[in-house]
């Protein structure tokens, strides 16, 4: 292969590298936003609720060795498990993963940097402020006691009064808000800042995990936050979508929670298969066996993993054959995890030597053996009758730990050990390693085992204690004693950790002799040049690339924009597009986020005015925060090899933000889609209290109508917009009146579509129909305030000058989310409106 | 400034190789409101019709796997994202996988038709 720079690069290009990219000094590292900075910090706090929800379940199950024991009460105990669930699924597991996306993503991939690192900041610093809180209110008998799927009715105001509940609510919604913006970052990073030459058939199998665990977060956690929305408005206000006395329904927040929930232990777990196969064909040395295989069963897995939330449900009273539906489901989707387990096994058989044993590869051992458990009990449960007997047993219990703990801890353990040398100038002690895996392999199972037995028993899940004579004492004893020798383990590593763990340039190069590109030489600004890419394992197949990259013959080996760079490739092919100037570090994205925290923490004690004080604040760093990006093509063409020249801007549907706005209506229409489940779901429900036979009949047709023309000129004023746009034909005062009168047509249909419903007398509280009805207008809200910000932001942008024909991101990002919101807004309408009219 | 090198679209890229998925997840959700909305409002004639339309509903789902397996490259021309670059291959033979694993699933969902009573609480 011909190299892209093959001329011996000029002086001072790495010196100046080094300055771009040098990390933030004393406090203001906190505004730092590069990602081997933020990704450790976000790694380490996930790491903390880790450690702290651990404690929670060595007190838990020192409360249960015993029975009748009272070292704890009742309260405190409920309120325990609550938060060690809740913690370990939102506040550890899922950003977990996602820091290690950000933390390994770019190496892997040989980018600079993730392409919204202020968005990175962001999501994690709005999530280290809202989840300290979240998790402090164990400590002031103000945590959510409802178990961390919070079923309602035990979680409405009725049985579950103060505030408790509506800290997980709102504190765990404004989490998900956190994991959708890393989604975002993922799923663009993954797809268009590839190196050159890596087709989507060469792309790591974490990078693919990544963006299947990213794609799955947009569509699963939607459902789970108009869940959250509905529940804590129930709450406040008395809308009863839960209520069944009034036509709501309980079982509707489980299959809106198990929409989110079930694919979430698959979000978990695909990176952590993702993280394995990248480590197994190192420790094997040699290439991993059926890539194609494992990339088919990680979408079939993540695809399946939709189709089996009523699983959950199985004890609901559903009817039998839609039971098997999802049974079916359930076990279809062990083939595809099969698949992987059988390639990592043919892969260690495969080496032309013996497989290397080091701590990582016990840990993967280790999750073989326990994933493989925990996979088997899985297609047990996924049998209905099976299932009725354990259901709400300890059976359960010790299926999900096994499950999750060896299919996400043991993975994380070994990839800590594995890329430690990444980020630190020491590696962590192999000796003291192995003590640590045979401490938590045995407390492991020491601890886990013993409950299925515990469970077929017939002992409960979430209870505090239990009578002495009932023959559960001996297996609660072992339990608990194998927790301790597992917290034994834990605390070695954290020794070693502390006394190994130095921030800085790795000692060696590439201490396991991996193939894949994250063990290139690094600095702060990643790889020196960002290579091109031709096999899957490129430094095994070209030696000398690691001192190629390292004297800058590959693509970008300066910065010739004077600021934060890197490639963005086409989604396929991986074919360099352009250059994208990042953003730098930044106060606006740390203040933003700690603002969006207190006001989601502030409204959940009542404290609304001081909470929308923040509210505001928040929104206002937000536009600071993007008055500073769209920076145009001030910079020209660049070079970024030998005769290679790319531009330095892009618009429309090839630049990255376009491609993140569509994520973010994805997100949106899914959540929009669970709406739709919901209204129809309730009505098949209770169908007596729909209008126009249980509640007012909708509002004349002619209200909906003249919304839905409103709606129509505006998405038309926009488009005459662009068109105008293009052609520099208009004068900068059209643009501003067209762009005032979208937001204009917008807000009135928006007035017409809730005053309509208003003048019929319909009231929110009375039923769920109108607590529905009510409920779309919300959602319809939400947009109109978000575009009407926007809006007004692309307003002042073209007023400062900021906005034409060339320079038009932020005008392509109002309008395509305009676009979006009518025709979300036309769908309501002819739910709204006509279908009441259909069944009447 | 604005004319990026062009390869196919990735939205037909990402259609053909979850095309299998997709009409899985299609057939589990169109069996399973159905059945849950004759069960709920039908009355006694549910009976009749539920386990006749889903088997119906399932072989038509099963039809469209296999002409996508037998077929790929008329698949890949009719969503655009045909072309002779060394990813191609691969996207066929994931689509044909994915689409051999979709077969699987949508036969064992809808076999429960043949199996059970259509409207019974398991209880």
């Amino acid at each position: 292969m011909e190299l892209p720079n093959p001329d011996p690069r000029p002086e001072g290009e790495v010196r100046e590298l080094e300055r771009i990219w040098a990390t933030p000094r004393g406090w203001r590292l906190v505004t730092a936003v590069n990602n081997t900075v933020i990704g450790l910090l976000y790694i380490g706090v996930a790491f903390l609720f880790f450690l702290m929800a651990g404690l929670l379940a060595v007190v838990m199950r020192t409360q249960l060795a015993v029975g009748d024991n009272r070292l704890i009460d009742q309260d405190l105990y409920n309120q325990m498990f609550t938060v060690h669930g809740t913690t370990m699924m939102f506040l550890f597991a899922v950003p977990a993963v996602e820091a290690l996306g950000v933390m390994l993503l770019p190496q892997m991939l040989a980018a600079r940097d993730l392409p919204f690192p202020r968005l990175s900041a962001f999501a994690i610093w709005a999530y280290v402020v809202g989840g300290l809180v979240f998790f402090s209110t164990i400590f002031y008998d103000l945590a959510p006691k409802g178990g961390w799927f919070m079923y309602p009715p035990l979680t409405l105001m009725e049985y579950s009064p103060g505030d408790n509940a509506d800290f997980w609510l709102l504190g765990i919604g404004f989490i998900e808000i956190s994991a959708i913006a890393g989604a975002v970052e993922i799923v663009v990073g993954a797809l268009r800042t590839r190196p050159p030459g890596m087709s989507l058939a060469r792309m790591p199998i974490f990078a693919w995990t990544m963006l299947i665990f990213a794609s799955m977060i947009m569509f699963a956690f939607p459902a789970v936050i108009l869940a959250t929305m509905m529940l804590e408005i129930e709450r406040a206000f008395g809308w009863p979508f839960f209520t069944a006395a009034v036509g709501g329904d309980p079982l509707l927040w489980q299959h809106l929670f198990w929409f989110f929930g079930h694919p979430e232990v698959y979000i978990i777990f695909l990176p952590a298969a993702g993280l394995v196969s990248m480590m197994v064909p190192t420790m094997a040395r040699t290439p991993l066996v059926g890539y194609h295989l494992i990339v088919v069963a990680l979408i079939g897995t993540g695809f399946f993993s939709f189709g089996l939330w009523v699983h959950h449900m199985f004890t609901t009273g559903i009817p039998a054959l839609s039971l098997a539906f999802f049974s079916a489901a359930s076990m279809a989707v062990a083939v595809p995890s099969g698949i992987q387990v059988f390639s990592w096994i043919a892969t260690i058989a495969a080496g032309r030597q013996r497989f290397r044993i080091t701590t990582a590869s016990l840990f993967i051992l280790g999750f073989l053996f326990i994933f493989t458990l925990g996979g088997l009990t899985g297609v047990m449960v996924a049998m209905v009758p099976f299932d009725h007997q354990v259901h709400d047993t300890y059976f359960v219990v010790a299926h999900f730990h096994y499950v999750l703990i060896g299919g996400f801890v043991f993975p994380l353990f070994a990839a800590i050990y594995y890329w430690m040398p990444l980020f630190s100038r020491r590696m962590l002690s192999e000796r003291v390693g192995r003590w640590v895996f045979w401490m938590m392999f045995v407390g492991f199972n020491v601890t886990f085992l013993p409950m299925h037995l515990t469970g077929l028993r017939g002992m409960p899940r979430r209870v505090w204690t239990y009578p002495g004579e009932m023959g559960w004492d001996t297996l609660n004893l072992i339990s608990t004693a194998g927790t301790y020798v597992l917290a034994a383990g834990i605390l070695v590593f954290l020794v070693d950790l502390a006394a190994k763990f130095r921030i800085g340039n790795r000692a060696v190069e590439n201490p396991w002799g991996a193939g894949t590109l994250e063990w290139l030489p690094n600095d702060v600004y990643s790889t020196r040049s960002i290579p091109h890419i031709t096999s899957r394992e490129p430094l095994w197949d070209r030696p000398s690339l690691p001192q190629e990259v390292r004297d800058g013959h590959h693509y970008l080996p300066n910065a010739p924009t004077g600021w934060r760079e890197t490639i963005v490739t086409s989604p396929i092919h991986a074919r360099p597009q352009y250059v994208i100037q990042m953003p730098g570090p930044g106060w606006p994205p740390f203040l933003a986020a700690v603002f969006t925290a207190a006001f989601f923490l502030l409204l959940t004690v009542k404290m609304v005015a001081i909470a929308v004080i923040c509210g505001v604040l928040a929104i206002v760093f937000v536009l600071a925060w993007a008055w500073g990006l769209d920076p145009g093509p001030s910079k020209g063409m660049i070079e970024i090899a030998k005769g290679v020249r790319l531009p330095t801007y892009m618009s429309g549907p090839t630049s990255h933000s376009w491609w993140a706005m569509v994520v973010l209506m994805f997100v949106a229409g899914s959540l929009y889609l669970a709406y739709v489940f919901s209204y129809l779901f309730l009505w098949v429900v209770s169908p007596e209290v729909w209008a126009p036979a249980g509640s007012p009949a909708p509002p004349p047709i002619g209200w909906p109508v003249a919304s839905a023309a409103l709606l129509l000129a505006g998405s038309g004023i926009l488009w005459l917009v662009s068109r105008k746009l293009q052609q520099y034909a208009a004068s900068r005062l059209a643009i501003s009146a067209a762009l005032l009168l979208s937001l204009v047509c917008l807000s009135a249909a928006f007035m017409l579509e809730t005053g309509g419903h208003l003048t019929t007398g319909l009231d929110p509280g009375e039923n769920a129909y109108g607590a529905m009805v009510y409920l779309g207008a919300v959602l319809f809200a939400q947009l109109v305030l978000a575009l009407l910000i926007m809006g007004l932001f692309t307003l002042a942008r073209h007023l400062a000058g900021k906005l034409d024909a060339v320079r038009r991101v932020t005008y392509d990002n109002y309008a395509l989310l305009y676009h979006y919101t009518v025709a979300q807004s036309l769908l309501g309408l002819g739910l709204i409106h006509g279908f009441p009219r259909l069944i009447g | 400034m604005n004319e990026p090198i062009h390869e196919p679209p990735v939205a037909g890229a990402i259609l053909f190789l979850l095309a299998g998925p997709i009409l899985w997840g299609g057939h589990l959700l169109a069996v399973y409101t159905f059945h849950a909305v004759t069960c709920a409002v039908a009355g006694p004639w549910a009976t009749a019709v539920v386990p006749g339309a889903i088997v119906a509903a399932t072989l038509a789902a099963a039809g469209a796997l296999l002409l996508g397996f037998s077929f790929p490259g008329k698949l890949a021309r009719a969503l655009r994202c045909f072309d002779q670059d060394d990813s191609q291959p691969f996207l066929i033979r994931a689509g044909r996988l994915l689409t051999v694993l979709s077969l699987a699933g949508v036969l064992w969902t809808g076999s429960g038709a043949l199996a059970l009573a259509p409207c019974v609480q398991f209880r």
